[in-house]
């Protein structure tokens, strides 16, 4: 594949790069609570035109992972959110959008620090600034540059690198222990479904892709009454649910200072 | 000593190079309820701070030594509380009370018989200095002032701390040294501004955990090595465990990271230790604390800046009652939430290791406990007092 970058290249054969390396980030959008405040931002993600179009979804779910809020006139009843690639609507949130951006990014980079003199590795935005297509990465998401970031990193360090097959983004994560009850205790991690794994766990990692919250029938309240410990609010959007939910690429490299 | 920090913040975050001020005092302050002159009796003490620090004691008249100590006023969650005269939007969304009893994080839990709200105030004071007299003095100071002109305020408690010399802490390992390198320190702190009134401030956590020395002890040297992710005398980090039947063998990196490409100085690699693929390696500390590796301008990277001090309560029969003041400053509360919350990071363990270990493996300790803690909004400086204009002066 002659548009691969050599440390890329060296990741095809997947003996040459079998050590797991996890690149995390919450599901939350940054860029819309960075533009809007975390509060602004989480009821645009949810907004809905009249007759039911998730423009929210489409415009601000942009971290490989979207979901959807079923609500009652009280407010949210459930939660779904997705990472299937196949499934997310945003423009951004492809497969070959990812891959472009790794293709893009693999690359050694050093830079001198400014105060030491010393070489240093590169930022996520300082390796965004560098990508050939300017395109390919957003420098104020999330995912974007902590995913460019740890991979220049890594083909600076001279080693292959492949991404773990099969190819997703999975869900690693859910602080449900940061809702609470009504009555101020933990929400039951039963109450969360995970599902559709990629493919059968034979190596005990999770590749989960999509995860309900619903409060059972019979608990004398709905999700609209759980609060999030990490605000102290009654959760009213499906942001306050999202920004406990870790999502996570799978890389695959090699040795140090194999690929010159 | 207000010279190492980035224009706007206060005094007291020091971001360049070099040793702390060696002496550490937090003061927790409540206002009085129902009494208003919250903005007069902020301004009032805060002059008497900067006279203070010019050198000049007050009740007495005499002048001092000048630039002794500094100074850093934040604002607590219960500042925030309905009923207070601000409205719902001040409250930066993350300024939340510390949960109690329960938590208040995953894996780091209250110490038996704490009460609710300690180290939680309406405001706190954070005074370093250059000795233990200097941070003293200025707390006293304050206590005196808000008797002699009957302030609406109330000193409701004080945790003092020191800075180590060494640059090792109670457990005997190098400790700060994977902390943001100087030049990339002001990305991790400086709040871009949600909300407006805190733009360019920062928010402060402050987290006095008790260490429990016995337990640490108790464990072999190769096993706090694999706990923390470090040497234990070089501070080098390790690059793999060995194992020999049940016994295991830490190998700390090379002091030349040879055949590892183009990689940056030694110096950086020492700082900023490369991930190792060994998963025992990678659930020490050192990596728990900073699984993305990511610089602090990139928002998954979870990066904050630690200023801690060390402290000693004393020593008594069952040892000595000794622990840090963990205190960092970063943009958002929700970077440290993150390290503390997930699972992979530091909300799956107290300190370091894991749970479905190999023999030989030490099993995850329970060391640290909260004995106080709280999270503060920290206005950039500001006129007559950081924070003035949210109380509309």
């Amino acid at each position: 594949v002659p548009e691969l970058p050599p440390a890329l290249a060296a990741g095809l054969d997947p003996a040459n790069a079998t050590e797991l390396r996890i690149v995390d980030w919450p599901a939350a959008p940054a860029r819309v609570r960075a533009r809007f405040g975390r509060r602004e931002a989480d009821r645009l993600c949810d907004e809905l035109t009249p007759d039911g179009e998730e423009t929210g979804r489409l415009a601000y779910q942009e971290e490989y992972a979207e979901w959807r809020v079923v609500r009652d006139a009280a407010g949210p009843v459930r939660f779904e959110l997705t990472t299937e690639l196949s499934e997310l609507r945003g423009e951004s949130n492809t497969l070959d959008a990812l891959r472009r951006m790794a293709a893009d990014a693999a690359v050694p980079l050093l830079l001198l620090d400014a105060d030491s003199g010393e070489p240093r590795f590169p930022s996520g935005s300082e390796v965004i600034a560098t990508l050939r297509d300017p395109g390919s990465a957003r420098d104020d998401r999330g995912s974007d540059p902590v995913i460019v970031e740890r991979l220049a990193r890594l083909a600076t360090e001279g080693r292959p690198i492949r991404f773990d097959d099969p190819l997703g983004v999975y869900i690693v994560d859910v602080q449900a222990s940061e809702l609470l009850t009504p009555e101020d205790e933990p929400m039951p991690r039963e109450w969360l479904r995970l599902s559709r794994e990629a493919s059968p766990s034979q190596d005990g990692l999770p590749r989960h892709q999509r995860l309900e919250l619903e409060v059972p029938a019979g608990a004398g309240f709905t999700l609209a009454q759980l609060r999030s410990a990490r605000t102290g609010r009654r959760i009213e959007y499906g942001g306050q649910i999202a920004e406990l939910v870790q999502v996570a690429v799978y890389l695959r490299v090699g040795r140090p200072g194999v690929v010159g | 000593l207000s010279a190492d920090r980035g224009e706007e913040l206060q005094a007291g975050i020091y971001l360049r190079p070099g040793k702390l001020p060696p002496a550490f005092l937090f003061a927790v302050l409540d206002f009085v309820p129902g009494c208003g002159r919250a903005a007069d009796a902020l301004g009032r003490v805060w002059e008497m701070l900067a006279e203070l620090r010019r050198g000049v004691v007050r009740e007495e008249g005499v002048t001092i030594d000048p630039g002794t100590f500094d100074a850093l006023l934040g604002y607590g969650a219960r500042f925030f509380e309905p009923g207070r005269g601000l409205s719902d939007a001040a409250r930066p969304e993350s300024l939340v009370p510390l949960e109690h009893p329960r938590g208040p994080f995953a894996s780091l839990r209250w110490a038996p018989g704490i009460a609710p709200r300690s180290g939680e105030g309406d405001v706190c004071l954070q005074l370093t200095g250059r000795d233990a007299h200097a941070v003293g003095r200025a707390a006293v100071e304050t206590w005196k002032l808000i008797a002699d002109e009957s302030l609406p305020l109330t000193v409701r408690e004080t945790y003092d701390g020191f800075a180590r010399d060494d640059g090792r802490s109670w457990i005997g390992f190098h400790d700060g040294v994977s902390n943001i390198r100087p030049s990339k320190r002001l990305d991790a702190v400086r709040c871009p501004g949600d909300p407006g009134w805190n733009r360019g401030g920062t928010y402060l956590a402050f987290l006095r955990c008790a260490v429990d020395l016995v337990a640490w002890r108790a464990l072999p040297r190769e096993q706090q090595e694999v706990l923390v992710g470090r040497d234990k005398l070089s501070g080098r980090a390790l690059e793999r465990v060995e194992r020999e039947g049940d016994r295991i063998f830490p190998r700390a990196f090379p002091p030349s990271p040879a055949g590892a490409g183009a990689v940056p100085a030694e110096s950086e690699f020492f700082l900023d230790p490369p991930e190792t693929g060994d998963p025992v390696v990678e659930a020490s500390h050192i990596h728990r604390a900073n699984q993305n590796r990511a610089e602090p301008s990139t928002h998954a990277g979870h990066r904050i800046f630690r200023q801690g001090y060390e402290y000693l309560d004393g020593i008594g029969p069952a040892g000595p009652a000794l622990g840090l003041n963990f205190v960092s400053f970063q943009r958002d509360l929700e970077h440290l939430r993150q390290i503390l919350g997930l699972a992979d990071w530091l909300g799956g363990v107290n300190f370091g290791g894991r749970h479905d270990r190999d023999p030989g493996e030490p099993e995850p300790p329970e060391l640290i406990t909260l004995r106080a803690g709280g999270f503060y909004a920290v206005p950039p400086e500001g006129s007559p007092f950081p924070g003035a204009g949210l109380l509309g002066d």
